[in-house]
């Protein structure tokens, strides 16, 4: 737990700078658009400046940060108890991100998006963030079954939503 | 690959720099406040939704059968939703396993589904908790989004289509399951939802099933492996992509492939044999065709919006709907002095609900809150808010709404508890009630 005068400027822009670009692409891994990817970067770092926790190493830090921005995410999308289905935003097929590939990327941002969100939030962290399902387990709370079970899922649900679009 | 796509797509994701300098600046100025507090604005500023403060363990109180009884939680269930659940006898079977649908009921925003895995097999059987998805119309994904919910029976407690295994043996030769879905606006053409699973059995010894599970995904070491190991099997189901696991055959095969070059995905099928420790006895779904038209008419539907003004702000009610299968509040403060107002403190702008008798309702009809700001509202700073969650019951004529304030909840209080405290020390001109007629 950081003393309040060790919360300084430096302190501050040391984490972020270690750690923004993970929380972020995880918020958007998540929510699926700037806006809320946004929203949710910001709230989570307001909130471990501000609740201050308890955090023994880096490791832990990490952890606190991914978790964070998962629950974060969630409040922010949806009830406490259910989903409310979105109209998709206007603009979908008009991807936020500039590619200079040939869509193919561009694709897998769209399947990814359709992929049920527990399921992407395991993928992320599997494939972007290199963690093993046993790490993902233990951060997420889960059993490593579950996690294995989602990944597997996941990978099929996406590849099958890739080569759909390969045939179109 | 699809590995190295994903992280290539992911490289080029991040904050931009705006973004990180004003976090940056308002996190400082949150730490080292200087003088009076100033207004610190985030875009579209998001309030965090009041619905785990609110709901806290509630969730792990849902009753473990019925449709009904989940959303009336031990009340009579109206009459309207009484007569509006669907009570169904589709099924399909293979294999001596059969899914059947149970029920569902839906209303203008919701949608729920119960269903049931039976076996009639003398060896133990084991499914994977299915998918469940629900359509626009079919072969169109709405809007997407997993079904959440639970299973009815012992084994689990998280999501449906989560990954939980379940075993139907003599003891429990059947299994229930529950979806539900919201939509924030109501599909125009048909709903058509879709439960599937995926049913397996095998034939190695287990202690239980997470063990059987385990089976697919046993690490080097493990009690399974070396069965696996002794037995000269491998243990995956070609058709599932499994993860890797630990088997000396299978990873010889897998790097061999690797070595000639074969993308990897490729090589993990080609590597998997056609003796799977589990043997899958079938893939089981069921479609179901709902027209949005038959849902009954809301029992209290408010008929168009309500402005009060009230001593320190104004709201405008704009959506109180109880309907069959839920509820749903949506509305915009105004407040007059909005010049403290963050995103970090917008929350304390919202209202509680309570009855006629004074008794919360937020935390009884498990009703999510959550927020955020919105356009300015002739001028000024407007924060618009939803609830939505479980019908209402019939003997609720009135609700109140009451501020939250800056009365903040105690660690480990219960919700209820909180919302009376709240209640206790709001100002009667702040708050405002609406009958239910």
């Amino acid at each position: 737990m950081m003393e309040r005068s060790q919360r300084t400027g430096d302190a501050v822009q040391e984490i972020m700078d270690a750690y923004s670009g993970m929380v972020y692409r995880l918020a958007y891994a998540r929510t699926g658009n700037r806006a809320d990817a946004d929203d949710v970067y910001q709230e989570v770092f307001f909130k471990l400046f501000r609740t201050n926790p308890r955090l023994e190493s880096e490791a832990h830090l990490k952890a606190w940060l991914i978790r964070t921005t998962i629950h974060t995410s969630v409040n922010l999308l949806r009830s406490a108890w259910r989903r409310h289905v979105r109209p998709l935003p206007d603009g979908y097929d008009a991807p936020d991100l500039s590619f200079s590939d040939d869509g193919r990327l561009s694709e897998l941002r769209k399947a990814l998006m359709r992929l049920p969100e527990k399921q992407r939030i395991v993928i992320h962290l599997y494939y972007y963030e290199r963690l093993s399902t046993e790490e993902i387990a233990e951060l997420l709370g889960e059993k490593g079954a579950t996690v294995r079970s989602r990944m597997k899922r996941g990978r099929e649900r996406l590849r099958s939503l890739l080569t759909e679009t390969e045939v179109e | 690959m699809l590995k190295d796509d994903y992280r290539k797509l992911f490289d080029s994701i991040s904050p931009d720099a705006a973004l990180e300098q004003r976090t940056r600046r308002e996190i400082m100025d949150m730490l080292h406040p200087k003088g009076k507090h100033r207004n610190r604005l985030r875009r579209a500023a998001c309030i965090a939704a009041a619905a785990l403060l609110l709901i806290g363990t509630a969730l792990a109180v849902v009753r473990a059968s019925g449709i009904l009884d989940r959303l009336f939680r031990g009340e009579a269930p109206s009459r309207q939703a009484q007569e509006a659940v669907v009570r169904d006898s589709m099924q399909v079977s293979k294999n001596g396993v059969t899914l059947k649908l149970d029920e569902y009921l839906f209303d203008r925003n919701t949608l729920h589904l119960g269903w049931t895995v039976s076996s009639e097999r003398e060896g133990d059987v084991f499914y994977t908790s299915s998918y469940s998805y629900c359509y626009t119309s079919p072969g169109d994904e709405i809007l997407s989004e997993e079904s959440i919910g639970g299973a009815y029976g012992a084994y689990s407690s998280s999501d449906v289509g989560d990954g939980a295994l379940v075993q139907l043996d003599g003891a429990q030769p059947s299994h229930s399951s529950y979806a539900g879905y919201g939509y924030k606006v109501m599909p125009e053409g048909s709903i058509n939802t879709r439960v599937v699973i995926h049913a397996y059995e095998t034939d190695f010894a287990r202690t239980d099933v997470e063990d059987a599970f385990e089976l697919i995904y046993a690490d080097p070491g493990d009690p399974a492996s070396l069965a696996l190991e002794n037995a000269r099997q491998i243990g995956v189901d070609p058709d599932h992509l499994t993860a890797v696991n630990g088997y000396n055959a299978y990873n010889e095969a897998l790097q061999r492939l690797l070595d000639g070059g074969m993308d990897w995905d490729a090589a993990h099928e080609a590597a998997l044999t056609e003796s799977g420790i589990f043997r899958e006895l079938a893939v089981l779904e069921l479609n179901v065709d709902i027209d949005p038209g038959r849902a009954a008419e809301p029992r209290f539907s408010l008929d168009g919006a309500r402005s009060y003004v009230l001593a320190d702000a104004t709201v405008i009610l704009k959506t109180l709907t109880i309907d069959t299968a839920s509820t749903i509040v949506e509305y915009d403060v105004i407040p007059d002095d909005a010049s403290g107002v963050t995103g970090l403190n917008a929350l304390e702008l919202s209202y509680l609900l309570f009855d006629q008798d004074g008794k919360p309702l937020d935390a009884a009809y498990m009703m999510g809150a959550y927020g955020r700001e919105t356009d300015p509202i002739d001028g000024k700073r407007a924060f618009a808010f939803t609830h939505d969650g479980n019908p209402l019951s019939e003997a609720v004529t009135a609700i109140t709404f009451v501020p939250r304030g800056r009365t903040e909840r105690r660690e480990d209080e219960p919700s209820d508890d909180y919302a009376l405290r709240v209640k206790a020390v709001a100002d009667a001109e702040q708050c405002f009630t609406v009958e239910i007629r």
